[in-house]
């Protein structure tokens, strides 16, 4: 089961006992502050689906609850609406989901309307951090600042609505730095991370155990690398992994996944360009891409595309399919808006 | 994904000849919608790429774009056919032959 990267949370006898609008001194549930301070902790981003007078978040900023919630919709639409707009400004699936509210009918709706979505019953709040889909499952850096990474991607999204003229002019204002690396034995969780979370910018859909990821990292004629991204807004940490299998001609990237933070950025472009430009220093003709089509990563076989590669009729077959670049004949270029730093092997971070 | 499927000049593709014209009509408008209207539908180039080199879209508007062509005429987009975003042309006719495809 997939884990949960959003709980959206009901207001009225949900965060507190009564209704705020009838009632103007209600009552906080007890422990509520608790859980929703563990939830934050543990890196998990949580919004608001009520059906109240805006008003309501009046109740929700006096009561000092307001750090805890982005993009919180407090209007008369159907639930189903507000998650699934909450759902699109973070760029995260349905299935990440989680939607608590004290009316049976609010989540008989929502789970008619969005049946990837879970719902619980608020009567359970307590037990919410209990549950194994609320674990953080690998504790690394990246995942415990989740929650301020939304907060910073809501910003962006504001300034790059609110930015007139293309959006390269926009993806340039931000100044990316991108910095790649081969891996070393620290960024192993952050992999696994990504192979476990990544849906649609990952190039096989497979998800490899933590033993099978150690068992690349250890083979001789494989090597990961990752990239992590900055730009003026934040840090992105690590969010783009890549395996290579070598061989004396080519590259081979068996993996590819980039966090779905970070789509339409130009990350993949820049990320690939590196390898590219890796391969060809050293000395290899070929960087070609395994591609394994899934229902949510086709993203993935069109930047290949848009960067050039050929699909590769004799090495692909029904399964998968193999992208390949011929680097004898041009590199692939890295957008003009990210700046590529690569890391040498034994430089600090 | 669905808003640029749902075009102000519903044409209903399982009842309708297709001809090459209103294919290309349809497409010239899903492929300026895609490029935020950038181009508008009649300045379009029918012969340079839809990436980079030529309309310079990305990969998060190409996957919006294939979501609406496919949703468009109810056809699917195989990574064989990538050769569509060559170019409109090689865009139309693939639509042109996958409907022929589908009605015979």
């Amino acid at each position: 089961m997939a884990g949960i990267k959003c709980v959206i949370w009901d207001l009225d006898n949900t965060l507190w006992d009564g209704i705020c609008l009838e009632d103007p001194e209600v009552q906080l549930r007890p422990g509520i502050t608790d859980v929703l301070a563990e939830l934050k902790e543990r890196g998990l981003v949580q919004s608001i689906a009520s059906k109240n007078e805006e008003k309501a978040l009046e109740f929700v900023e006096n009561f000092g609850l307001m750090q805890y919630f982005v993009h919180p919709q407090v209007n008369w639409d159907p639930k189903e609406d507000n998650i699934k707009r909450i759902v699109e400004t973070l760029n995260i699936g349905l299935d990440a989901v989680a939607f608590v509210d004290d009316n049976p009918f609010e989540r008989e709706s929502v789970q008619a309307m969005l049946p990837e979505v879970r719902t619980y019953d608020a009567l359970d709040y307590r037990k919410l951090i209990e549950l194994p889909e609320f674990q953080l499952n690998y504790d690394t850096p990246e995942a415990r600042a989740r929650g301020r990474m939304y907060v910073e991607e809501a910003e962006r999204k504001r300034l790059e609505e609110e930015h007139e003229g293309r959006r390269e002019a926009f993806l340039t204002s931000l100044d990316m730095v991108a910095t790649p690396w081969l891996a070393d034995e620290d960024d192993l969780p952050r992999i696994s991370e990504l192979v476990t979370r990544t849906n649609q910018f990952n190039s096989t859909g497979i998800r490899y155990s933590d033993e099978e990821i150690l068992e690349f990292f250890r083979a001789k004629e494989m090597s990961f690398h990752v990239c992590s991204l900055e730009d003026k807004h934040g840090d992105y940490g690590r969010c783009g992994v890549s395996l290579i299998r070598h061989e004396p001609d080519a590259w081979n990237i068996e993996i590819l996944l980039l966090s779905c933070r970070v789509a339409g950025r130009g990350l993949g472009t820049a990320f690939l360009s590196h390898l590219g430009r890796l391969a060809q220093e050293s000395g290899c003709r070929w960087l070609r891409a395994k591609y394994i089509r899934t229902e949510r990563n086709r993203q993935i076989g069109l930047l290949y595309k848009i960067m050039g590669f050929e699909k590769d009729q004799n090495l692909s077959n029904e399964e998968s399919s193999v992208f390949v670049f011929d680097l004898s004949k041009g590199s692939i270029e890295c957008p003009s808006w990210v700046t590529l730093t690569p890391r040498s092997i034994g430089e600090p971070s | 994904m669905s808003e640029l499927g749902d075009l102000d000049t519903a044409i209903d593709w399982g009842t309708l000849m297709s001809s090459r014209e209103a294919i290309e009509t349809d497409i010239r408008a899903i492929v300026s919608r895609a490029l935020d209207g950038a181009i508008a539908p009649e300045d379009l180039p029918t012969d340079v790429p839809v990436f980079s080199g030529g309309l310079g879209m990305d990969s998060m508007s190409g996957i919006e774009l294939l979501t609406a062509i496919e949703e468009r005429f109810g056809i699917y987009i195989d990574d064989d056919n990538f050769q569509i975003f060559d170019s409109l042309d090689q865009m139309i006719s693939f639509v042109e032959s996958s409907l022929e495809d589908s009605s015979e």
